[in-house]
């Protein structure tokens, strides 16, 4: 986890001075250059991989098993929903959206923007590591393919589905994504092609996902943090 | 001279062959209110881009209060004390009026490497935030979306912003632009409120409001700075009117 933030810092000093579409395509290069660097590394199994033979620990801990494993994931999104919305309300969660908003008016208030969003995409990094570590202990194995663009697009598609205005977007994202994959791939071998469209439509139609900030759902929520 | 608020010297900004502001000499007296005036293209906004760090300058220095800030950053002279209004009203259109104007005041009390404790009902920032709200008028608006403000309600906002953080300097970037009469009345009121207590660099199109507000006038004509005096002198100068004032009272 240190390494991913720590990671997250060094990237991020170069990807954030860029913006829209060229942060973009500087992510997917550093993305790219992990990626070959994993493949090369023969001691690891290279592009095959390495099976995670020994059972695991976290400190003095075994790694939980079934059941177990499932209910620690849980937690760990709990956790982490809850963190995050609290992160999201915070004085460092008002700037963020400021400059998310505007963020020209945010630098003549007095906020070092850059700063910000490095300390943000530091977070994420924390959250999707320990994604990893999860993700790599149901595995039993990790993959290079793990880091290909193919898994990131996977998360950016999770994203835009469930939108990004809430914290719990994702999720919903998340669960419309293999419910989607579920269901069209028991319908036809080449599921990946009405899924593509799928997201297309969501993309155009529905600009801030399945769940935006104008909907029902969303009023609710306000109304429940505001009272609360 | 030590009391000076501000001292810009020898500001020179080029855009590519187009000199938008040459050889810039200003100073603004602590208190003062200042007047920009010229015609549209002198270079007005670029000179207070150059003051508030937006732009850098090509070559000159702008000094605030005895110190060298020409090198420094945007945020860094913001909280020196440096505030500014758009002419195009910048604000955060999806925050309620109350929570962009504490926002302003957060910034300004410091870094918001906080990550837990919710900011909406901190009462330390809510509440001066009110109070600047009433003093611009906008009391009964507090919990507005932003976006939802009329155009005048915007402009008093982003007035709001501006002082919320107790700046000692205010540039405010033609602050009547697009207002009715009613609102732009409002507006010459509240200013004047203002400059009692805060230095003020105004640019501005509507004269009444100069000659009623400013203490000294600049005039800015093609980046040039061609006169600076009182209103009456800047009012009688031929030069002036020739090059400016002329033109605005043709109908």
């Amino acid at each position: 986890m240190i390494c991913c933030v720590l990671l997250a810092f060094i990237t991020g000093l170069v990807c954030l001075r860029a913006s829209g579409i060229y942060f973009i395509m500087i992510t997917l290069a550093f993305n790219q250059m992990i990626f070959y660097y994993f493949v090369a590394l023969e001691r690891y199994g290279g592009e095959d991989g390495l099976q995670i033979l020994s059972p695991l620990h976290f400190g003095p801990f075994a790694a939980p098993k079934g059941v177990a494993f499932y209910y620690v994931c849980w937690g760990a999104l709990c956790t982490s929903l809850l963190l995050l919305r609290q992160v999201i309300s915070s004085r460092f969660g008002i700037v963020l959206r400021a400059i998310s908003q505007n963020e020209r008016r945010a630098i003549a208030l007095g906020v070092p923007a850059l700063r910000y969003k490095i300390a943000a995409l530091a977070i994420s990094a924390a959250v999707t590591s320990i994604a990893g570590a999860l993700l790599a202990t149901n595995q039993k194995f990790v993959s290079p393919a793990d880091l290909s663009w193919i898994r990131s697009a996977d998360l950016v598609i999770i994203v835009v589905l469930g939108g990004i205005s809430l914290v719990w977007g994702p999720v919903i994202g998340a669960i419309a994504f293999f419910l989607a994959e579920l269901l069209l791939s028991s319908w036809t071998i080449h599921w990946q092609l009405p899924f593509g469209i799928l997201v297309i439509l969501v993309g155009i139609f529905l600009k801030e996902g399945i769940i935006s900030s104008g909907s029902p759902a969303a009023a609710w929520t306000r109304r429940r943090t505001r009272h609360g | 001279m030590a009391s000076a608020m501000l001292n810009v010297v020898g500001l020179t900004k080029r855009f590519g062959g187009l000199i938008v502001s040459e050889d810039i000499h200003l100073e603004i007296a602590a208190g003062e209110t200042h007047a920009v005036i010229g015609p549209n293209g002198a270079g007005k906004t670029t000179l207070i881009n150059q003051i508030q760090g937006e732009l850098r300058a090509d070559s000159g220095r702008i000094i605030f209060r005895g110190q060298d800030i020409s090198r420094a950053s945007a945020p860094h002279r913001a909280r020196l004390g440096i505030a500014r209004t758009y002419q195009v009203t910048s604000i955060f259109p999806e925050f309620s009026v109350i929570t962009n104007v504490a926002l302003a005041r957060q910034v300004a009390a410091g870094h918001s490497f906080r990550f837990f404790r919710a900011a909406e009902s901190d009462r330390s920032l809510t509440e001066p935030a009110l109070e600047t709200i009433a003093r611009v008028g906008l009391a009964d608006r507090a919990s507005a979306l932003a976006r939802d403000l009329s155009h005048g309600e915007r402009r008093q906002l982003e007035l709001a912003m501006a002082l919320a953080g107790g700046p000692r300097l205010i540039l405010l970037d033609e602050p009547m632009a697009g207002m009715g009469g009613q609102d732009s009345a409002r507006m010459k009121r509240l200013l004047a409120e203002i400059k009692k207590f805060c230095t003020i660099l105004l640019v501005e199109h509507d004269m009444d409001a100069v000659f009623a507000l400013a203490d000294r006038v600049t005039v800015l004509v093609g980046g040039r700075n061609v006169a600076t005096g009182s209103p009456d002198q800047i009012r009688a100068d031929q030069g002036v009117r020739d090059a400016y004032l002329g033109h605005a009272s043709e109908p």
